[in-house]
């Protein structure tokens, strides 16, 4: 006897089961055969960007082992989190080390630190965005920042990832700022050179002006929140509201 | 040499979708990803490459199943087949192309709501037998290609001064200040995806006033 398929009720319900276990499964299959490569990828990516953060690359190109054992030699808190924690409030972080780091690491040892970074995360145009900063020892200069995810639009939000506008952040003075000022402003008009706000401010991206309003405002409050926190567990100084220069 | 009947409809199956029926010129449809990625060469290669192997792979698929899938589940098999296939382009970009996916990951997903696989799986895959079929889709995704791939050539040097993200002149325009914005954000691909279906019908229009003109002569 043969069945129609359009008449008969279980024809219908078995044939969607079927199919949608067949692909589901096949997908499945797809996607743990996928899963060690896209893992290994993601983690270079991430090592590569925290290499470019810390500035370890010198500009030179490098290849997957270099980065792979720069990462290993000199930075602590990749693979292990450190974290500062004081009264409830902690925050990760990442330490660069000028040369080989130490066995035993300690947060607040500066002894041969580079530079210290910490995670900047906020809502961006459409959804979250992932980064760190990095700062000098005493905490006074960006060394340089990175957004490891984000869906900003491509070419437009997306360009945050540019290294055009990165580099901007390299040098820029993080100390905490007067009253009425922030951190850090990003904006379209470059403030006169002899202003406050010029040694604190980035060029916003042309066209989006909504994910660069976003990355300004919680690359200040991440910073604010990160030098409370150190500031407290006693490893940047109070008094570090002056344009000292860097390191 | 003269082709077999399956050659020929799969040749006119595939040119048809190209040109004649091109899918964004002819029949305006799937142009919100052409809005969104086109203002750069790279991500619009890519997101081209999946939709046709998204395209073409689902219409052999449901072509082949033609026969078995009932009438009043088509449209959820339709579109769970695309998904699987769209899948399957995000697993390889996210392996191989990892920095990229990261950033057109958005629109990646979006291959499966896009008007012009359905429309195709809907027409024609589900109607007719698989070479055929196969050669459909591959010319939708051919022909919706060949429209992006015009825009983003325009878009990207006038917004960023650059093609595929080689410098022409981006230099210049960032020291100048010269980025003409409109091009880079959605608005711009309007403008440029209206210009170019007004060339590409004026052009279509005066080939078949050509074509038509030698018969027209013949019957006085």
């Amino acid at each position: 006897m043969r069945i129609n398929p359009d008449k008969n009720p279980w024809y219908v319900i078995g044939f969607a089961a079927i199919v949608s276990g067949l692909f589901t499964m096949a997908i499945m299959a797809l996607h743990v055969a996928s899963e060690p490569i896209v893992q290994a990828n993601q983690r270079l990516l991430t090592e590569r960007a925290i290499v470019e953060l810390f500035g370890l690359d010198e500009g030179r190109e490098l290849t997957d082992a270099e980065v792979t054992g720069l990462i290993d030699a000199r930075v602590a808190g990749l693979g292990e989190p450190i974290s500062l924690e004081t009264d409830g409030e902690s925050v990760r972080i990442l330490i660069a080390y000028e040369s080989q780091k130490p066995a035993e690491i300690d947060p607040l040892d500066k002894t041969g630190v580079l530079a210290y970074a910490f995670p900047i995360r906020g809502v961006g145009f459409w959804a979250m965005i992932d980064g760190w900063l990095a700062v000098t020892p005493n905490g006074t200069r960006a060394v340089g920042v990175v957004f490891l995810s984000h869906q900003e639009t491509p070419g437009l939000g997306g360009r945050i990832t540019e290294k055009a506008f990165r580099s901007q952040f390299k040098g820029l003075t993080v100390t905490p700022p007067p009253p009425g000022m922030q951190y850090v402003y990003i904006g379209r008009t470059a403030p006169e050179p002899a202003s406050p706000q010029a040694a604190r401010h980035v060029d916003a991206i042309t066209g989006a002006t909504g994910t660069s309003t976003a990355v300004e405002t919680f690359v200040n409050d991440d910073l604010a929140r990160f030098r409370r926190i150190a500031t407290a567990a006693g490893l940047l100084e109070d008094n570090a509201a002056t344009d000292a220069p860097q390191r | 040499m003269a082709l077999s009947r399956l050659q020929r409809e799969s040749r006119d199956a595939l040119t048809v979708q190209v040109w004649g029926e091109n899918p964004i010129f002819r029949q305006v449809l799937g142009i919100c990803s052409a809005l969104a990625v086109t203002n750069l060469m790279f991500n619009t290669l890519l997101m081209c490459g999946g939709l046709i192997w998204a395209t073409s792979m689902s219409a052999l698929t449901i072509s082949l199943m033609r026969n078995w899938i009932p009438k009043r589940v088509r449209i959820m098999v339709s579109v769970l087949i695309i998904a699987v296939y769209v899948i399957v382009v995000e697993i390889v970009m996210k392996a191989v192309f990892t920095e990229t996916y990261n950033n057109i990951a958005a629109y990646v997903g979006l291959i499966i709501t896009n008007c012009i696989v359905l429309g195709r799986l809907e027409t024609y895959a589900s109607k007719n037998p698989p070479l055929q079929s196969f050669a459909d889709g591959l010319g939708a995704g051919l022909g919706y290609s060949f429209i992006l791939l015009g825009v983003a050539l325009i878009r990207e040097p006038l917004g960023f001064g650059s093609v595929m993200g080689f410098d022409l002149f981006s230099s210049f325009m960032q020291r100048h200040n010269a980025q003409w914005v409109i091009m880079i954000m959605p608005p711009g691909a309007f403008f440029v995806l209206a210009i170019m279906v007004w060339i590409g019908r004026a052009i279509d229009l005066k080939w078949r006033r050509t074509q038509a003109a030698p018969k027209a002569g013949g019957t006085k």
